[in-house]
């Protein structure tokens, strides 16, 4: 397997929003299976061009409607105030107080 | 947000800046940092990396979620084809395909130049050459013989077998499904089967073989033509005899075909994994069940016949014409594989035509994307955008339209019924006659009869030390004229033939290829037909109609052959004016299927700025897409010896790459075409933006990176975002005002 280029995809098919989880898995499992390096360094080109085109896209997309970008930062809020609950689960109690201090800081945003 | 959050988040937009350069607005950067960089934030810097991952990816997720429309839907398609084909190998199958296709072509242009007057060819090359002079002109329908006697006389019957007319048969859907070689292998079997069981046929009327081979004239990948004297068979006899053929041919294609779908089917797996393989494979399917199994549909070819009725080009092409009518008459309306010619029949089509149009006169149609066309604008021809999808099979309708969609199939199908683009019109025939039809046909002088004197000479093999005088004689007559006419093009011969162009131009080392695409001939041509035939149809003087219906069939195609004869002029009068007259006296270029002029230019010659203006010039004047395509010295290994592998591989690979600027191209128009639609813009207000755009200029351009667009005055080379992002602000600036 081509380790260091599907690792690249994998990274970039990460950002790519367009795609459905299911067609991004589906590149991923054929990319590991495939030997030829070129094939991938050509595919990895269209994910970069696609990258840049979400961009122009989410550009335009918050032009045309920009309660968007709201949308996306309360989505971040909670997601990560979920993953910090699920964090601070875990942590003893002394290093409670220092999520606390995270989390009233998350609020002030 | 406090200030240190404030100034967290703006570092993370400046450090996006350089990155994508002067392209990315506050924003956008702003959204991909919110999007992105969430692991960078001071504030989650306690945080695993694994749940930092899982949760970018959420919100990625949500982002999808939330702008995922049709129109990011569709783009998130193609791009996924685009990998799926490369995946596949599919790129480099088509590439494998177009190399041998063109090797075969420079191979034989190779020949061409290698005939001498002494050397005698072997068997594979005279073959060659001898198919390649057949090939010229509408095979041996308007030939001669050596005596001068025609091919097709009068009382002879023209019968045309026409290849499966159905969309899921048809020779572009199969190329598509079951690739180009696959379909190819069909095709050649398809006209085999129809020469065998023709002949075989014949047999029980008492026929020799010998005399049936006489009667096979010509069989191309679309259709076939054969003739029988009514002295030789009745007319019914001919009848029941082809449609025998058809059904032994319907037969055995549904055998040939049959393993090559299952085979595909089974290399796919039932686990498709991609949208266009699983559209494919679905597609495959259907084949299957609807058309290969006992009581499927079938392989279903068609036949018309019709008969020469008297003396002269125009009766014989009358007869063609009629007879390719018929065909097509009969896969419309369906009941037999084929009929003679009537024009009550082909009326019938018409009246289907008008028939149609009335039941969908006030109706719209709505695609998958949500658009809404009205399907006959102001009571005129149909919608000329569904029209061009329609015909080309890419109309995807709702499902609640369905059913308006295979009425706008059949309508389409119906007009389709008088398709027969000539290299001659009519009026020529009838002014003319004879010497005409030899001129126009490839532009030569020479007379059919002495077209066929050279064939012959050409079909005994050269002249050889044992060769007599006199066939000594026409062997050394018959090498010039042949070294002159199968160097340059059938249709028009101030232009090299294909396989000249592509061994001259894998020569050039330093080459500007240079592609002219002609927007829109076909829907054009279907256009023009439908009017005519709603006009006619509109007559209500019976006699008056009847002679409008034979002016339709005996003018189907010439307002194509004409627009396609000042395409050429144009091209060739722009070269007289910017390379000079002698240049212009044999041009290296392609003409392909008449609406695309593919051309190479040595730049050490012809100076970068003058094939600009070249451009320019045919531009003015013809409503075209133009590719331009630097191949530099460096791009072409110059160690490859002229004519070798190498170099017609690079000349294959450049040929490519212009098709993927003529999609860039097409996109473009079609953005236009998309947001005009959006913006609910007047004809008229699209007309005004249309000059501002300046598409008429449109050229794309490579000089070795990605394809650009230029437009006439406008220094800036575009991107495609940013054509279309310049398409956008010109055409929404256009609905303010209005």
């Amino acid at each position: 397997m081509n380790y260091e280029l599907v690792l690249e995809i994998e990274s970039l098919l990460n950002k790519i929003f367009i795609f459905s989880e299911e067609d991004k898995n589906g590149i991923l499992n054929r990319l590991k299976n495939e030997p030829e390096a070129d094939k991938i360094s050509k595919i990895k080109k269209i994910l970069e061009e696609t990258i840049e085109y979400q961009g122009r896209l989410i550009e335009r997309k918050i032009s045309e409607n920009p309660s968007l970008l709201e949308k996306l930062e309360d989505k971040k809020k909670e997601l990560i105030r979920e993953a910090l609950n699920k964090y601070q689960a875990m942590l003893k109690e002394d290093d409670r107080s220092k999520i606390n201090t995270i989390l009233t800081r998350i609020d002030s945003l | 947000m406090t200030t240190e959050d404030k100034q967290a988040l703006e570092q993370v937009v400046e450090r996006y800046r350089p990155t994508i350069g002067e392209k990315v607005s506050v924003p956008e950067a702003k959204a991909r940092a919110v999007v992105f960089e969430i692991p960078q934030r001071s504030w989650v810097e306690n945080l695993r990396p694994a749940e930092l991952q899982s949760l970018n990816a959420e919100l990625i997720n949500f982002l999808g979620q939330e702008i995922r429309d049709q129109e990011i839907r569709n783009e998130a398609e193609k791009l996924l084809a685009e990998i799926s084909e490369i995946l596949e190998g599919k790129e480099q199958e088509d590439f494998s395909e177009f190399y041998n296709r063109v090797n075969r072509m420079a191979e034989s242009a190779r020949v061409i130049d290698s005939i001498n007057e002494t050397r005698t060819l072997d068997a594979k090359e005279q073959a060659q050459v001898v198919r390649r002079l057949r090939e010229r002109d509408w095979g041996k329908l308007l030939g001669e013989n050596t005596e001068g006697i025609p091919n097709l006389a009068e009382g002879d019957q023209v019968i045309n077998v026409l290849s499966p007319t159905d969309e899921k048969l048809q020779v572009k859907f199969l190329n598509d499904l079951i690739g180009m070689s696959a379909n190819d292998n069909l095709i050649e079997k398809r006209r085999d089967f129809t020469v065998e069981y023709f002949k075989d046929g014949l047999k029980k009327f008492g026929i020799s073989e010998e005399d049936a081979k006489k009667m096979n004239l010509e069989q191309n990948y679309k259709m076939g033509f054969f003739k029988i004297s009514k002295d030789q068979l009745a007319p019914e006899k001919v009848n029941d005899l082809m449609n025998e053929v058809c059904e032994r041919v319907n037969q055995a294609m549904k055998e040939k075909l049959r393993p090559v779908i299952k085979q595909k089917i089974e290399e796919w797996g039932n686990k498709p994994d991609s949208n266009e393989k699983s559209k494919k494979l679905k597609a495959l399917k259907i084949l299957i069940e609807n058309y290969l199994g006992e009581n499927g549909k079938g392989y279903k070819i068609n036949f018309g016949i019709s008969a020469v009725e008297g003396e002269g080009y125009e009766n014989t092409v009358s007869a063609v014409s009629q007879a390719m009518e018929a065909a097509r008459t009969a896969s419309i309306l369906g009941e037999a594989y084929g009929e003679e010619f009537s024009d009550k029949r082909l009326e019938k089509v018409f009246g289907e035509i008008a028939a149609i149009r009335q039941k969908l006169i006030n109706e719209k149609v709505e695609d998958k994307n949500g658009q809404i066309f009205e399907l006959f604008p102001d009571g005129g021809g149909l919608n000329f955008k569904v029209l061009r999808d329609v015909r080309k099979g890419k109309f995807e309708a709702t499902d609640t339209d369905q059913e308006k969609l295979d009425n706008l199939k059949k309508y389409v199908k119906c007009i389709n019924v008088i398709d027969a683009v000539k290299p001659f019109v009519h009026e020529e025939i009838q002014s003319h006659g004879k010497e005409a039809v030899g001129r126009r046909f490839g532009g030569f002088e020479e007379t059919k009869s002495a077209e066929a004197e050279i064939i012959a000479t050409f079909e005994k093999g050269g002249s050889g030390e044992s060769a007599n005088d006199e066939d000594k004689e026409a062997w050394v007559k018959a090498v010039k004229e042949v070294k002159e006419m199968l160097s340059r093009d059938a249709k028009d011969r101030r232009f090299t033939s294909r396989e000249k162009f592509h061994k001259e131009a894998s020569q050039i080392k330093n080459c500007a290829y240079v592609f002219f695409d002609k927007i829109d001939v076909g829907p054009n041509q279907l256009a023009n037909a439908e009017h005519a035939i709603l006009d006619a149809m509109a007559i209500k003087d019976k006699s008056k109609r009847s002679k409008a219906i034979e002016k339709i069939k005996m003018t189907a195609g010439d307002e194509t052959t004409e627009e396609m004869r000042m395409f050429r002029e144009h091209t060739v009068q722009a070269y007289k004016e910017v390379f000079g007259k002698e240049e212009a006296d044999f041009i290296l270029g392609d003409i392909s299927g008449g609406d695309e002029i593919n051309l190479a230019l040595d730049l050490d010659r012809f100076p970068k700025e003058e094939v600009d203006l070249f451009i320019q010039k045919v531009q003015s004047k013809e409503n075209v897409r133009a590719v331009n395509l630097l191949v530099n010295s460096n791009e072409r290994n110059s160690d490859s010896e002229a004519g070798s592998d190498n170099r017609l591989k690079e000349h294959c690979m450049a040929f490519k790459k212009g098709e993927d600027g003529g999609d860039l191209a097409k996109a473009v128009l079609e953005k236009v075409e998309e947001l005009a639609f959006a913006l609910r813009l007047s004809e008229s207000d699209l007309k005004k933006k249309m000059k501002e755009l300046r598409l008429g200029s449109m050229v794309v351009v490579n000089n070795g990176e990605d394809f650009k667009i230029r437009l006439d005055g406008v220094s800036k080379l575009f991107s495609k975002d940013e054509a279309f992002a310049f398409i956008g602000a010109i055409l929404k600036g256009g609905k303010e005002k209005s």
